[in-house]
């Protein structure tokens, strides 16, 4: 086990940031945690950095308590903070290899991690570039490659893309994966469920400083009750037509608005059928017709009664 | 050592701006020194154009107090028409007029209280000369007529011509060496402001960046001791301060014209190397309290400026007021200031006239020893807030 950690309590006088925390990595996967903002992500990440200091509860990285003082624990850590940490005043070469030369002494290791790093991130177009000539993705890039240069086996990145481009997020997202392709063990923080569910092996849900569920997507998904969203274009629904749809075999709940009728239902087979059959059999005239399974705020929003976003 | 390294890339940045301040100083310290250079061992009279109207030209008194006035002035007579010495007033052909009304020297005899008219220019510096001249001569001739009731007005315009002519003889010693104490008093005086502002744009500017929450953090998960941070940035800090030092010794000696070095150019050297110690404790508080590089920036022009001016390293501190120096008491440009002139005013250090001197250095040391408590306490509470 690349991390684990027990019981973690870090309060800030009366609040509870984090409650008894529980949160294991195993080596080689990509671990999400995922929460809405202020739900204790970054708390927790700066806790295990040994950046916080918490109340209750044991740290283990690499098998080993984690401390302030733990420098070969810290050598084999690479981290991506929210806020792009370098300095305006050096050059994106000079930025990567300051960062890459605080944990490897050889100058000319430093010299090709830093070059490997610049292309990985490509940004071999910007090398003399100072930070305050970059656009946000490109900036976001840098912050990455000072974090990764040193190629640690264990990478925390916190909430990397937020204020990203679309263009830079793929490419960090991409980015991600091969660098778990290369080894690494990844940490990764987001509220954003989509790049949580494309990238993650393993996903914490975390809100008010708990962990909610824990698992791969699909398990995630096969904790809750909702099976799947159907949505109709039906004209002219009457209320004793949308009276006996919600007592078809599995509906849960439905909701019609603007000829737009939606349905939750349970698991179950031929939920779909069920509901033309019945707009065919009563004549109703009905046009688009889409069903989609459900997300990860599906599962936040049954968990917790609020959306991922709120 | 890559803090170490990173020290010097950051200063980098900043090195127009420290190079702009030099040069600026250097071409400050020239004209100046132009100005200043004082080859002076005797001394002439300057004489005002003066017009006289003389209304009593009989009376031996007045007569008297002209011939007198004559090693001041040089007189010409341009009439009595108003307008005409009016004109030449404007026009400067004369900077003083004097007018001596009818009866003057009768009355003055008989004890009435009467005296000379005159109009000058405005802000005639030489005016008060003319003026003091009359003052003295009058005043000496009714010392004369009140102590000799019965005088008569001849005797008395030879009494006090006869005073009036004894001088004083003035020997001006230590004069030797004075033009390398007065360069070095100047030039070490105006080296506070130079010295300061260096520290606030270069270690402030780099302690700040290294202050940045995030870079802070990103440092705080490195393999790197924070001891071993800090004392890299110490390190870096005090080569700066003491290269900065090094910059201003042999810059003032390139341009002083007298390259002695004696006891007292050490003893300026020495107290710029003190001060810089000091000034560097200031820019690591500021970096402490400073958020953004902006107010930095607008601190490292007002700060040096305000104190410089107050403790008295562009005009001599004799000319500041008590409170305005008992204000600039509580800072340390202050005792390098007095430091200076203490040092320029001793002709030959010794050991006990060096003591005034020696407090003043241990002042400035006590005032860096303050301000680094001070950062350091500033500094472990905000890291245990965040901690």
């Amino acid at each position: 086990m690349i991390v684990d950690v027990k019981n973690l309590v870090k309060r800030y006088d009366k609040l509870v940031a984090l409650d008894h925390l529980n949160l294991f990595v195993e080596e080689g996967e990509i671990f999400g945690l995922l929460g809405p903002n202020g739900s204790g992500k970054t708390t927790a990440i700066n806790c295990i950095l040994s950046l916080l200091k918490y109340d209750k509860g044991t740290i283990e990285i690499f098998g080993k308590p984690m401390s302030q003082d733990a420098y070969d624990i810290k050598r084999n850590i690479g981290i991506i903070m929210q806020n792009v940490a370098v300095f305006d005043e050096l050059t994106v070469y000079e930025n990567i290899s300051y960062f890459c030369s605080l944990y490897i002494k050889d100058k000319s290791e430093v010299k090709r991690l830093t070059q490997e790093a610049i292309e990985f991130v490509s940004l071999e177009d910007f090398t003399k570039f100072h930070p305050k000539k970059l656009s946000g993705g490109l900036l976001r890039r840098l912050n990455i490659a000072c974090g990764i240069a040193h190629k640690p086996k264990l990478i925390i990145l916190d909430e990397p893309t937020v204020a990203v481009d679309p263009q830079s997020r793929n490419k960090i997202l991409e980015g991600i994966k091969k660098l778990n392709a290369d080894g690494a063990t990844i940490i990764y923080t987001s509220h954003y469920m989509e790049e949580v569910e494309q990238l993650c092996s393993r996903i914490s849900i975390i809100d008010k400083g708990k962990v909610l569920a824990t698992g791969t997507k699909d398990e995630l998904k096969a904790m809750i009750s909702l099976g799947e969203k159907i949505t109709v274009e039906a004209y002219n629904l009457q209320e004793e037509q949308l009276d006996d749809l919600s007592k078809l075999t599995n509906v849960s709940s439905l909701e019609y608005s603007d000829n737009c009728l939606e349905i939750k239902s349970k698991k179950g087979k031929n939920n779909l059928i069920d509901v033309l059959d019945y707009l065919q059999k009563n004549e109703i005239n009905f046009g688009k017709i889409y069903t989609q399974m459900p997300t990860l705020n599906d599962v936040f929003l049954e968990i917790t009664g609020k959306e991922l976003r709120d | 050592m890559q803090v170490f390294k990173l020290y010097f890339k950051l200063l980098r940045s900043v090195a127009t701006s420290l190079l702009l301040y030099s040069v600026i100083f250097v071409g400050i310290t020239v004209m100046q020194t132009v100005n200043r250079s004082d080859d002076t061992t005797g001394f002439m009279q300057e004489k005002i154009d003066t017009a006289i109207v003389n209304y009593n030209e009989d009376s031996p008194l007045v007569q008297g107090l002209i011939e007198y006035l004559s090693e001041y002035c040089d007189f010409a007579d341009l009439g009595d028409e108003e307008d005409e010495l009016q004109d030449a007033l404007f026009f400067r052909q004369v900077e003083y007029i004097l007018t001596i009304p009818y009866g003057f020297g009768e009355e003055f005899i008989a004890g009435l209280n009467v005296g000379v008219e005159k109009k000058t220019v405005p802000d005639a510096v030489y005016a008060t000369t003319v003026d003091e001249a009359i003052n003295t001569y009058l005043n000496t001739a009714r010392m004369y007529l009140e102590t000799i009731p019965d005088i008569t007005e001849e005797e008395l315009v030879t009494y006090v011509n006869s005073d009036l002519k004894v001088q004083a003889q003035i020997e001006i010693y230590g004069k030797a060496d004075s033009n390398n104490h007065s360069f070095y008093m100047y030039y070490t005086n105006f080296a506070a402001y130079i010295i300061m502002s260096g520290c606030l744009i270069g270690v402030s500017l780099i302690m700040l960046s290294f202050h940045n929450t995030n870079i802070r953090r990103r440092n705080l998960v490195s393999p790197i001791t924070l001891k071993s941070l800090n004392i890299q940035l110490m390190e870096g800090n005090l080569i700066f301060v003491l290269g900065y030092d090094l910059l201003l010794i042999v810059l003032g000696y390139i341009l002083n014209a007298d390259k002695t070095i004696n006891t007292n150019v050490l003893m300026h050297w020495l107290n710029i190397i003190v001060f810089s110690v000091s000034a560097l404790s200031i820019s690591y508080l500021a970096a402490m309290l400073v958020k953004s590089k902006q107010a930095n920036e607008a601190l490292s022009v007002i700060l040096p400026l305000g104190l410089s001016f107050i403790s008295g390293a562009f005009v001599p501190q004799f000319l500041l007021g008590d409170s305005v120096l008992h204000f600039a008491s509580f800072a340390p440009v202050y005792w390098f200031v007095k430091a200076n002139d203490t040092i320029a005013s001793i002709s030959t250090l010794n050991i006990t006239n060096a003591k005034p001197i020696l407090y003043y250095m241990v002042i400035q040391l006590g005032f860096a020893v303050a301000f680094f408590a001070l950062s350091m306490v500033i500094s472990k509470n905000r890291m245990q807030r965040e901690y």
